[in-house]
């Protein structure tokens, strides 16, 4: 199990691009999360993400066509992965189950 | 709308082939959205820190890349951690810094100077090419060189060889002095040159053909600075001066550049050859050496050849007793340098062993202020003992540790070399001064010289730097880290030898200037067989010429003016290139002489001594021609010819042509510097007397020069009053000796405050430690004398050392300096022990300013424990 936890930020894209579905590509994942989370990252940080988020096995990803602009470069979309669904739950749940386990009285 | 290409190719190349289209697309895609809302440049800036983001994602074979990022991110590191250690030791640093500093100014300066010097002349586009030829005849039994040779080389050379593209003569014609909108203007570098003058010397045509000019009588080219000064403007072509004492006027032909300041040959205004007496250019002949030859010779041509055909070709004119003359080619960028040797060098000149001695003592100066860090750094180990062990246990590698110390050394020294540059800014309007350059710091930039530069600096860096740099990354971690450490004590052997080293060579230095002051001090007052003081030498000619005898009268009413003679030029300059000969018979074997034309007055004015025979008796000025000249020789004369003095009285002689009979004979006297011996002299009763000596009482100089001044401006009205002390004159022949004894002195007195300055470094360091043992002492009853006794004896001892080394190191290299000098001094045994009282007196004065300091200090504050 230790190759297939997620951290923070990768939690993060890997939601992101679960959130974007068919249109999560480089750009649009980084505006969605400086969008929700109104912090700036740098391209190299998201796609360190991306690489290591593929190599665990948690996203997959397809080359777009060649527009006109960008350099007439294609993107590349990305897809969470079956598994990358798995780990996202087991976060969610682990989490829940801390949050149940706060007694009432800690909140008071 | 597109980035910096070299940024997407950066990428492009370096990302992984699968990514590199995508990422880089997304980024253009921002780019463009950003080119949208804000400047290229911003843009630009935005896209350079997203393509460093992505450095950690470069294939493998790329991650040089992210390990050169790391590299730049340790050098932030170690120069933060420079900077600290440098805020946290200011005593320390400060001292470093000053050294090196001080260092590093006097060793940048000399080699400016060295630079100077050895740029002479070259600024001539194809110097190379260009010789001047020198005359060796023989002299005394060997040969002489000098620097005049006859009118006919020039012209000869030019007929003779191919290789001789052009050819110049230069005769001095000494001080002149035009009067210009009625105003009397002094020229004192007026030289008659030949027409090719320019082709040798080429410089810069500023208005007007100068190769006209000079091919006309009685025309002038003026330098740049000469048309300044006599007309204020350069716009002058085609004016007409008035020379005093010429009935004609002269035209300016044309203006020319100045001769670059590093240039033998300073002149300022030319004047074509053929204004001189017409047969001193139509007859050319091998007598009467008076001129200065230039050649400029095709490239490659070969010297050895010519010179070897020329001999040839004077023996063939002159005859078998022209077997010991020859030309000799000197490149014009040697004559600065290597002129030494040569006799009548007109010109203001270096000497190329003060060069070698020069770039030898900045390097000693450099090198003391080098140990002065490595003995400071290397003393001060313990406190960054902890540190090095630290940095070991998280993984740094030895050669990591040794590229931090000797960034530290870069850094402390460019921020020496900085302050030192600007040091030099301060100090070069007086170094020129001194030596008489025009240095400046822009000389810095011209070629060599950066070399040079970046060469120091490296060098002092890396010097200063590598020995501590390599004991202290050699610590081990265990022994440091586990506290019984004590680095300081193993490497105190090495520091002591530097420190022995370092006093070593300034005493050296001491030693050296004390004697070669002494030597100079010697010089000046030597007994020269003549009386030298009071007396004043004035040029005359004009209407006081004509009417000496009259104005020498008036001048003798005077109550202050003693005696007063004339001849042809002070003795300090007598010139050589007579040769005497027994008989009246022409072609006789002569004795190669030098020669003056004096008056009967000469003797008791110069208070010369009769050694026998008598001072001119009824004085006559001699005509060429008649057998009536009178001669005086002096005992190295009459020794040559084989005669005693007694002997010598009353015997025929002839003096290139003169013929006429000994009539007495005096004492040697000094006519030149006390480099050469005293040779042989005749003074003969000739013409040509225009030199006036005036003897002034004692004790009445100044109202004697004033007395003199009103004679000669009711006498003169075309010459401005000018004269000169003999004794000033004659310590112009020492000139050179002189300022290198002053540099000597203060860069002698730099290197012994910088070895000074690392002994404070080290005593406070040392005291600082030992701050525990003072107060026990203290509180055990040791008085401050015994206190300051312990502390001091430790950096005495090398001191001590250092003087018993180097004392008889520099008794040989002075006693070698000394052998340059035909009349010097013998090195006395209390100048080294001057030298050594200096050094040692200096030494204990720094330590004892901190040792008792430590030793008075409060031991409560020493022996406290919180």
């Amino acid at each position: 199990m230790r190759g297939s936890r997620l951290g923070e930020f990768e939690e993060i894209v890997l939601l992101t691009v679960a959130v974007l579905f068919d249109e999560a590509y480089g750009i649009a994942v980084k505006k969605e999360i400086e969008a929700r989370l109104d912090r700036k990252i740098s391209v190299g940080a998201l796609h360190t993400a991306f690489n290591r988020l593929e190599k665990k096995g948690f996203l997959q990803s397809r080359l777009g066509e060649a527009t006109a602009s960008r350099g007439g470069k294609r993107k590349r979309y990305f897809q969470v992965t079956a598994s990358g669904f798995g780990a996202l739950k087991t976060v969610r749940q682990t989490r829940n189950e801390f949050w149940e386990a706060i007694p009432e009285i800690a909140f008071k | 709308m597109q980035p910096p290409k070299w940024m997407t190719d950066l990428l492009q190349w370096g990302l992984p082939s699968g990514k590199a289209e995508d990422i880089l697309g997304d980024l253009l895609e921002l780019y463009e959205e950003w080119r949208g809302e804000r400047s290229q440049g911003i843009s630009n800036w935005r896209f350079f820190l997203h393509t460093l983001s992505l450095l950690p994602l470069f294939s493998p074979q790329f991650s040089l890349f992210s390990r050169i990022l790391n590299q730049i991110a340790m050098f932030n590191h170690y120069l933060r951690i420079a900077w600290r250690q440098m805020q946290k030791h200011v005593r320390f640093s400060l001292i470093n810094i000053v050294g090196l500093t001080a260092g590093l100014a006097a060793g940048l300066l000399i080699l400016l100077y060295v630079q100077y010097e050895l740029s002479y002349d070259k600024s001539y586009p194809e110097h190379e090419q260009v010789y001047r030829v020198n005359f060796q005849v023989p002299y005394d039994g060997g040969t002489e060189v000098i620097a005049l040779t006859p009118n006919i080389v020039s012209p000869l050379m030019q007929r003779t060889f191919p290789e001789v593209q052009a050819g110049t003569r230069v005769y001095e014609g000494g001080r002149v002095i035009f009067r210009i909108e009625d105003e009397l203007i002094e020229e004192p570098a007026y030289f008659y040159v030949d027409s090719l003058f320019l082709d040798i010397f080429q410089l810069q045509t500023l208005s007007g053909d100068p190769d006209a000019a000079l091919r006309e009588p009685r025309s002038l080219v003026l330098t740049e600075s000469a048309a300044q000064r006599f007309f204020n403007s350069t716009d002058v072509v085609g004016k007409l001066v008035e020379r005093i004492n010429s009935k004609k006027p002269y035209k300016v032909g044309a203006v020319i550049q100045d001769p670059p300041a590093n240039s033998h040959f300073q002149f300022s205004t030319l004047v074509s050859f053929y204004t001189l007496r017409k047969t001193l250019y139509t007859d050319e002949h091998w007598g009467m050496a008076n001129y200065y030859t230039y050649l400029k010779l095709s490239p490659g041509a070969n010297l050895e050849a010519i010179s070897e055909e020329i001999k040839a070709k004077v023996v063939e004119q002159m005859g078998e007793q022209a077997r010991d003359i020859a030309l000799q080619f000197q490149p014009i960028s040697d004559i600065h340098l290597y002129s030494g040797h040569i006799i009548y060098n007109p010109f203001q000149a270096g000497d190329i062993t003060y060069v070698y001695l020069l770039t030898t003592v900045a390097f000693l100066i450099l090198l003391i202020a080098c140990i002065n860090y490595v003995n400071l750094t290397t003393a001060r180990s313990t406190q960054r003992a902890k540190e090095v062990g630290l940095r070991k246990v998280v993984g740094a590698q030895q050669g990591e540790l040794f590229v931090q110390f000797i960034i530290e050394a870069v850094f402390i020294t460019a921020i020496s070399f900085l302050l030192a540059l600007l040091v030099i800014q301060l100090v070069l309007p007086a170094f020129n001064a001194l030596t008489e350059r025009s240095l400046s710091l822009g000389m810095m930039q011209e070629g060599k010289m950066i070399w040079g530069a970046t060469l120091v600096f490296m060098l002092v860096a890396f010097i200063s730097g590598s020995y501590p740099a390599l004991s202290l990354s050699r610590f081990r971690p265990i022994q440091v880290l586990r506290g019984s450490f004590h680095g300081a004590s193993s490497g105190g052997w090495m520091r002591k030898g530097l420190v022995v080293f370092q006093f070593a060579v300034s005493i050296f230095l001491i030693i050296g200037t004390l004697i070669i002051v002494q030597q100079l001090n010697y010089l000046q007052s030597k007994s020269l067989g003549y009386d030298r003081e009071h007396v004043l030498s004035l040029p005359v000619s004009g209407s006081i010429d004509d009417n000496i005898q009259a104005f020498r009268d008036a001048l003798t009413q005077q109550p202050e003016v003693i005696a007063v003679s004339s001849c042809t030029e002070s003795p300090y300059q007598i010139e050589g290139g007579y040769s005497i000969q027994k008989g009246w018979r022409e072609g006789e074997e002569g004795l190669s002489v030098t020669a003056m034309a004096i008056d009967e007055a000469f003797v008791p004015t110069m208070k010369l001594r009769m050694v026998t025979g008598e001072n001119f008796p009824q004085f006559r000025v001699a005509k060429y021609g008649e057998p009536n000249w009178q001669f005086i020789l002096n005992e190295k004369a009459v020794e040559s010819m084989g005669w005693t003095s007694e002997e010598a009285i009353g015997q025929q002689v002839m003096l290139n042509g003169r013929a006429g009979m000994v009539k007495g004979v005096v004492n040697n006297f000094h006519i030149t510097s006390l480099h050469h011996e005293i040779g042989p002299l005749v003074l003969f009763n000739g013409p040509d007397l225009y030199t006036l000596m005036v003897r002034l009482a004692p004790g009445e100089v100044s109202q004697g020069i004033a007395a003199v001044e009103k004679t000669w401006d009711a006498w003169e009205k075309n010459e401005p009053f000018q004269y000169h002390f003999l004794d000033d004159q004659y310590h112009r022949l020492y000139q050179d000796e002189e300022k290198i004894s002053q540099i000597f002195t203060i860069f002698s007195i730099l290197a012994i405050l910088i070895a000074c300055l690392g002994l404070l470094g080290l005593i406070s360091y040392t005291t600082a430690q030992r701050t525990k043992e003072i107060g026990i002492r203290k509180v055990l009853g040791a008085s401050v004398g015994q206190l300051v006794l312990l502390l001091n004896r430790d950096f005495l001892i090398p001191v001590l050392v250092a003087i018993l080394l180097s004392t008889p190191l520099a008794w040989y290299a002075m006693n070698q300096w000394l052998d340059n000098f035909s009349y010097k001094i013998g090195i006395s045994t209390w100048i080294f022990f001057l030298a050594g009282a200096i050094c040692l007196l200096i030494s204990w004065i720094t330590v004892s300013f901190q040792s008792f300091q430590a030793a008075t200090a409060d031991p409560v504050e020493a022996l406290r424990d919180e």
